[in-house]
């Protein structure tokens, strides 16, 4: 998984970001155990201190959950993933909108423009 | 427990020269902490201070709630800014000095990390470039199994592929009761590795935090945050 | 650690030292074999090859022997120069060892070499010239030497022991001397080197004035009057004591005042 740190943000909030995508996305498949904090904080190169931050905001959130002395597992309830999925996704489109209203484009306007490009996309 | 690093009043002058303001600080274990500031802030001098290669001109600075002597110095580790091995020996000589000082010594981390390195441990320091001895005293100051290291400067001179490298050391090397001290101005390299933050200028600390505490506040990396405030 | 100190630091100077004394030896040998093969130079009439080359051997060990004294002294102040106050000392200084343990480590250490080179000295010229006549000359200045030991009797074996132990503690206290002045120059902020020398120069001054100021004042009467009836026996008794009693002084007052400055002053740049 890459891991991309934006400058302009708290790293762990980003990091909770980006954990979250991995579940989502299949990356960290259902029920499978996490690597450990050092090994996800060594693959990022960010300090252990903050990764375990993140991941302890990620069980706050319901979508890893910790085995006693085992380790870290992702959630095996679905539904929860598909929540956080459907989060994800609201996330993006009202970032998306407000860029293209910065562009001065109405909500009708931008409806369009997708319709348009998924069309010429076929 | 007492704090890993703790000063209290601590000033040095050179001479007639401060080098250090009176300065309170204290850090506390399991955290890698990046001392930050521009060359000639005072951050060399906090760093020789707390290893015991200076002496404080007033106030005190406890490592671990002791004063620098025999019993820190087997806890720290410490990387200074410049080459202090002698060039007649092999790598596998000073290995087996350190070994032979320093009972936290893991010699197998040291072969390991210079192998990864690339780093032949019969050759000579003489023949080595600047960079290489670099490496060579940090996989020496990092194969320690120490409770404070105190790199000054660590990332100056070597390659980006090795300086990843390094960065990624100090993460596997993590442990709760040690804590790292980086000091260096080349802070954009280092930042996301760092949780706590001590800008120091002028001899005088400007600013301690934890790192995502200085982002949630300004909005902006450490390294934008330090570019403003020392803007020359 | 002292003795892991020790291991480090004969380590460190023997690589110097020992092709050193290698090459006195050589060159002993090979004066050998000339002087074997040739009549002595100073017999012949006309300089050959021969007498050339044995000529040149023989410079180069005089010069060598030369050398190996030079060396001594400098490898004994580089040894502490450069390896505790240069940037060497970023390491030494941080290893959990007592600052005085240095010292300490590097003093012993001298005072091996000082007398490795001068038993190589004294070996290499018994490779060189030992025959049956400098058998006799040895055994003649041996029963010299018996003889005059027979005249002192009883005092023998004190006046030995307090010469060695008088010899050794000279060693020490020039030495250690040397070292406080370098410890002393540290402390300046520029032209450290230039301010060992000076220290140096002063230490010696002073140790001078101080002297000449107990003898003048005190002992010069005392030792008039004493050395007429027995000098042996005041010797013995008297004088060499108080020469062991002021080195030991001095080797203190030059020990508390390196580990001061090494502990409470170090000024690493």
């Amino acid at each position: 998984m890459a891991w991309d740190l934006k400058n302009d943000r708290p790293i762990y909030t980003q990091l909770v970001e980006q954990i979250a995508i991995g579940i989502v996305s299949g990356n960290y498949p259902i029920g499978e155990k996490l690597p450990s904090v050092r090994d996800l904080a060594s693959q990022a190169a960010v300090n252990p201190n903050t990764m375990q931050r993140a991941l302890t905001e990620l069980e706050r959130k319901g979508l890893v959950h910790t085995q006693r002395t085992n380790g870290r597992y992702i959630t095996e309830d679905n539904g929860m993933i598909e929540k956080v999925r459907q989060e994800l996704a609201q996330e993006q489109i009202s970032e998306f909108i407000q860029s293209m209203t910065k562009l001065g484009f109405k909500k009708t306007e931008t409806v369009q423009l997708i319709n348009k490009f998924m069309e010429e996309e076929k | 427990m007492a704090p890993i690093l703790e000063c209290k009043g601590l000033n040095k002058f050179y001479g007639g020269k401060q080098a250090l303001k009176t300065i309170d600080l204290s850090l506390g274990r399991g955290r890698i902490v990046g001392l930050l500031g521009p060359n000639g802030s005072g951050k060399t001098t906090l760093i020789k201070l707390a290893s015991g290669l200076l002496t404080p001109t007033g106030g005190e600075i406890l490592i671990d709630g002791k004063q620098p002597g025999i019993e820190t110095k087997k806890l720290v580790s410490y990387l200074p800014e410049r080459t202090y091995l002698n060039d007649w020996m092999k790598v596998r000589d000073i290995i087996d000095f350190f070994c032979d000082f320093y009972g936290d010594f893991n010699k197998e981390k040291a072969y390991d990390m210079l192998s990864r390195l690339n780093i032949n441990p019969n050759d000579r320091l003489k023949s080595m470039s600047k960079g290489t001895k670099e490496k060579v005293q940090l996989i020496l100051v990092m194969s320690r199994e120490a409770k404070l290291y105190l790199l000054d400067e660590p990332i100056g001179g070597v390659d980006p592929a090795a300086r990843d490298y390094i960065l990624r050391t100090i993460i596997g090397n993590y442990s709760e009761d040690s804590t790292v001290v980086i000091s260096t101005h080349l802070i954009a390299d280092i930042e996301p590795v760092l949780d706590y933050v001590v800008f120091i200028n002028q001899g005088d600390i400007a600013m301690s935090a934890t790192l995502d505490q200085i982002r949630e506040e300004q909005g902006k990396s450490v390294d934008e945050l330090f570019r403003e405030v020392f803007r020359c | 650690m002292l003795g892991k100190l020790l291991k480090y630091e004969i380590k460190a100077t023997a690589r110097v030292f020992i092709p050193l004394y290698g090459i006195v030896f050589l060159l002993a040998i090979i004066n050998r074999i000339f002087s074997m093969l040739k009549t002595p130079f100073y017999l012949e009439e006309n300089a050959n090859f021969l007498s050339v080359s044995a000529n040149v051997t023989i410079t180069a060990y005089v010069l060598m022997i030369f050398a190996i004294f030079i060396f001594t002294l400098v490898i004994m102040i580089q040894r502490f120069y450069k390896s505790l106050l240069g940037d060497e000392g970023y390491l030494m200084f941080t290893l959990p060892v007592r600052p005085m343990e240095h010292v300490i480590a590097k003093l012993i250490t001298s005072v091996m070499w000082i007398v490795a080179s001068c038993l190589t000295t004294g070996l290499s010229l018994l490779i060189w010239f030992a025959n049956k006549e400098f058998f006799y000359g040895l055994r003649y200045v041996w029963d010299e030497i018996l003889e005059l030991m027979a005249e002192m009797g009883p005092r023998l074996g004190a006046f030995t022991a307090e010469m060695i132990v008088l010899v050794v503690l000279s060693m020490f206290s020039t030495i250690l001397a040397i070292y406080m002045a370098m410890s002393i120059g540290q402390q300046f902020n520029n032209h450290r080197i230039l301010g060992s020398f000076g220290a140096y120069i002063g230490i010696n001054v002073a140790g001078n004035f101080i002297g000449s100021l107990l003898s003048l004042a005190f002992m010069m009467p005392w030792v008039q009057k004493n050395f007429e009836y027995d000098p042996l026996k005041f010797l013995v008794n008297w004088i060499m004591p108080l020469g062991i009693v002021i080195d030991i002084a001095c080797v203190a007052i030059f020990v508390l005042v390196i580990n001061y400055l090494l502990t409470k002053k170090l000024n690493l740049e």
